[in-house]
């Protein structure tokens, strides 16, 4: 892989200069969507910031934050978060925590992923509360297949927010969980994003969420 | 008496559907367990039930009737399968799920793909492909199109700040059209062609289909967004006020008989529609009889031998030739009618034949029929397929021209790519004042490309856009701009 150095880089009225990027090919995702795209934008650019995501006002919206994480504006920004947790990360990568099936799951969390993952390797008791819809056969290099399921989850909860019916992908993460050194039991994506607004605040290392879907348990 | 043996009767036939739908239930056929995939069949199944269960869980058709053959341990295409009889008609059908010894990873662009296929993402109907569309607000008056000008009524949201339209007119801008303020809600004037178009109001920040509008898509983000169609042609019946139902069907809805619902008005019945360029045949039907437009001269009998009143929109390509002098008959059949032999018939001119049809912009192949026999267009350089499958090419309204300058001396150039499913003979280029061309009429988009020259892949050495394949090689890129 290739990098690169960007001399200067602006959006939403901030100004980057000397900015490192990977430069691949992105050709697979204009060809799945259709859209022209330039580059992608690493969270590194956003830590600094309180990131609030909100998909149904289709909004981003950054806070710039002090050496403690607390916000250096005093603009409500009309978010009330009614749960919060703790951000593990290791190797760049969020870590949530999520129940199914009275277990508490380990699930990576992936701003980008269109939807969620379980992993197809998971116990009984957590596989049980899927209900599968599809199926396709993926066929990859050489003669290698895989079963790639598809359906929707019927007993995912955080906090005390019960969340039903979110769609998932059923794939097997053992390749994912030894490249990341740790057990990853699922991936949770836009679909879960999608559930209500949500904060990231890497300073504080906190992850919170205004549920606008789902019930209260 | 009667009465209660069509009670016993109504309650087995519920019976029936009860039992029926507790058998057939898609959600309940799969689960995973220690590390296998398990099927629950029911052997009493329809043929419709079974392929829909094939295709939702890509179960083989040939593994599927083996199954239902009573096999128990099946081999196909590398994977064991197990076989299992239930109780009462069940079966279940298992392996060990993939992937797990190879520890090969599922590549996520794969699934991804996959996913595009499955959730139906919005954008995929393209405004284009769209034949017909009639608006469906439950109250009229919060849009109105007239002289190209289409004017959106948001009624209420008083205490807003800022109210905008977003939409495919604007390639979906926040910022573009903001809405004004009017005594009871806001209001926006567009200036807009007749056609299809998707959108959705920005109430300070907030994003709303239109609540008044009841066309509707998926956004492809959990979402809706508002349908409307600018209309550009009045259907209208003058008379018939006693009736108590006027509708209008014809070739664009398929002649569906429950046709498109006109509204009365003080002089008779109207619908304003949208309609995509094209030659359409239609009819009125009023209290279910069927009547051609008496205000429409232009009828034209189908091959059932039925009048139907016929419409044109937009401007007519002329299909011409002046070969053929001396046949007495020439049709034009392609693939714009079903290649339908003997529909379009071609009028004898001075110099020859010709036929105006209108179509929408597209490629599109053709013949000329002469007494009978299958002509390509003698003076049409531009053909596809070879043999007896060569047809004529056209691409109407073209907005992109392929060219491959210095190679004069090969002897064949074809241009193949994600347009035509990477096509290896279809789209032959011609030479013309040293160049290899070929036009053709895209949708708005990215495409990928390449040239085969005399058989050898190259990318468009003109085009300074190109990206790895999976092949490890490269393809040109193209982007036909809106």
């Amino acid at each position: 892989m290739e990098q690169i150095m960007i001399d200067k880089i602006e959006f939403a009225n901030l100004t980057y200069k000397k900015i490192r990027a990977d430069m691949i090919n992105l050709g697979h995702i204009e060809n799945r969507k259709g859209i022209k795209i330039l580059g992608l934008f690493g969270f590194n650019m956003i830590r600094d910031f309180e990131i609030i995501l909100d998909t149904r006002g289709n909004q981003l919206k950054l806070y710039r934050i002090d050496k403690a994480g607390n916000r250096i504006t005093a603009v409500p920004s009309g978010f009330k978060p009614e749960y919060y947790q703790p951000i593990k990360s290791s190797s760049n990568i969020l870590f949530l925590q999520g129940k199914i099936g009275g277990k508490i799951l380990n699930f990576c969390f992936d701003t980008a992923a269109e939807t969620n993952v379980i992993n197809s390797y998971s116990n009984k008791s957590i596989l049980n509360t899927l209900t599968i819809t599809r199926r396709s056969v993926l066929h990859g290099a050489g003669s290698s297949r895989s079963d790639v399921l598809f359906g929707r989850m019927n007993d995912f909860s955080m906090g005390n927010r019960q969340i039903n019916g979110m769609e998932t992908i059923v794939s097997c993460l053992d390749a994912l969980s030894e490249a990341y050194g740790t057990k990853i039991d699922g991936m949770l994506g836009f679909n879960f994003i999608e559930q209500g607004t949500v904060c990231i605040n890497f300073v504080k290392k906190q992850f919170s969420i205004q549920f606008t879907k789902g019930n209260e348990k | 008496m009667r009465k209660i043996t069509t009670l016993l009767l109504l309650s087995i036939l519920m019976l029936r559907f009860l039992t029926a739908n507790a058998q057939y239930d898609p959600d309940k056929v799969c689960r995973i367990e220690s590390g296998k995939i398990i099927f629950t069949l029911n052997l009493k199944w329809s043929d419709k039930e079974k392929k829909e269960i094939s295709t939702l869980f890509e179960l083989d058709s040939t593994l599927m009737a083996r199954v239902y053959n009573g096999e128990t341990t099946i081999s196909i295409e590398g994977d064991i399968w197990k076989v299992v009889k239930l109780k009462s008609n069940l079966v279940e059908l298992s392996k060990p799920l993939l992937s797990k010894s190879g520890k090969q990873e599922v590549k996520p662009d794969n699934v991804l793909f996959l996913m595009d296929r499955w959730m139906n993402f919005a954008g995929n109907d393209s405004e284009e492909s769209v034949v017909y569309g009639v608006n469906k607000f439950e109250i009229s008056n919060t849009f109105n199109y007239n002289n190209g000008i289409a004017w959106f009524y948001l009624a209420g949201n008083k205490s807003a700040g800022h109210v905008y339209i977003s939409g495919s007119f604007n390639g979906w801008s926040t910022s573009m059209n903001p809405m004004k303020p009017v005594g009871s809600g806001w209001t926006v004037d567009l200036r807009l062609k007749p056609g299809k178009y998707t959108y959705k109001f920005i109430i300070d920040g907030k994003w709303i289909p239109d609540p008044y509008n009841n066309l509707r898509e998926k956004d492809g983000t959990g979402g809706y967004n508002s349908v409307v169609y600018c209309p550009n042609h009045l259907f209208e019946l003058r008379g018939s006020e006693t009736a108590r139902k006027v509708v209008v069907t014809g070739n664009f809805n398929n002649w569906v008989p429950a046709g498109l619902a006109m509204k009365k008005t003080d002089t008779g019945w109207n619908l304003p529609i949208y309609l995509r360029n094209g030659s359409y045949t239609y009819k009125f039907i009023v209290d279910n009889r069927w009547y051609t437009d008496p205000a429409n001269p232009i009828e034209r009998r189908d091959l059932q031998g039925n009048l139907n009143s016929v419409l044109d929109i937009g401007k007519p390509y002329l299909f011409k030739t002046e070969h053929f002098k001396e046949a007495s008959n020439l049709f034009l059949a392609g693939n714009f009618n079903g290649w339908k032999m003997d529909e379009l018939r071609m009028e004898r001119t001075e110099k020859g034949w010709q036929i105006p049809y209108i179509l929408p912009a597209g490629n599109y192949e053709y013949k000329f029929i002469v007494d009978g026999k299958w002509y390509t267009d003698p003076e049409n350089p531009f053909t596809t397929g070879s043999g007896n499958t060569e047809n004529s090419f056209l691409a109407l309204k073209f907005n992109h021209l392929f060219e491959l300058d210095n190679h004069a001396d090969a002897r064949s150039v074809i241009v193949s790519g994600s347009f035509n499913g990477w096509n290896k003979k279809e789209y032959r280029m011609i030479q013309k004042n040293g160049k290899w061309i070929f036009p053709l009429s895209l949708k708005d988009g990215k495409y990928t490309y390449k040239y085969i020259i005399d058989g050898k892949w190259i990318i468009d050495p003109a085009n300074v856009l190109y990206e790895q394949n999976e092949y490890g090689t490269y393809n040109s890129v193209l982007w036909v701009e809106p």
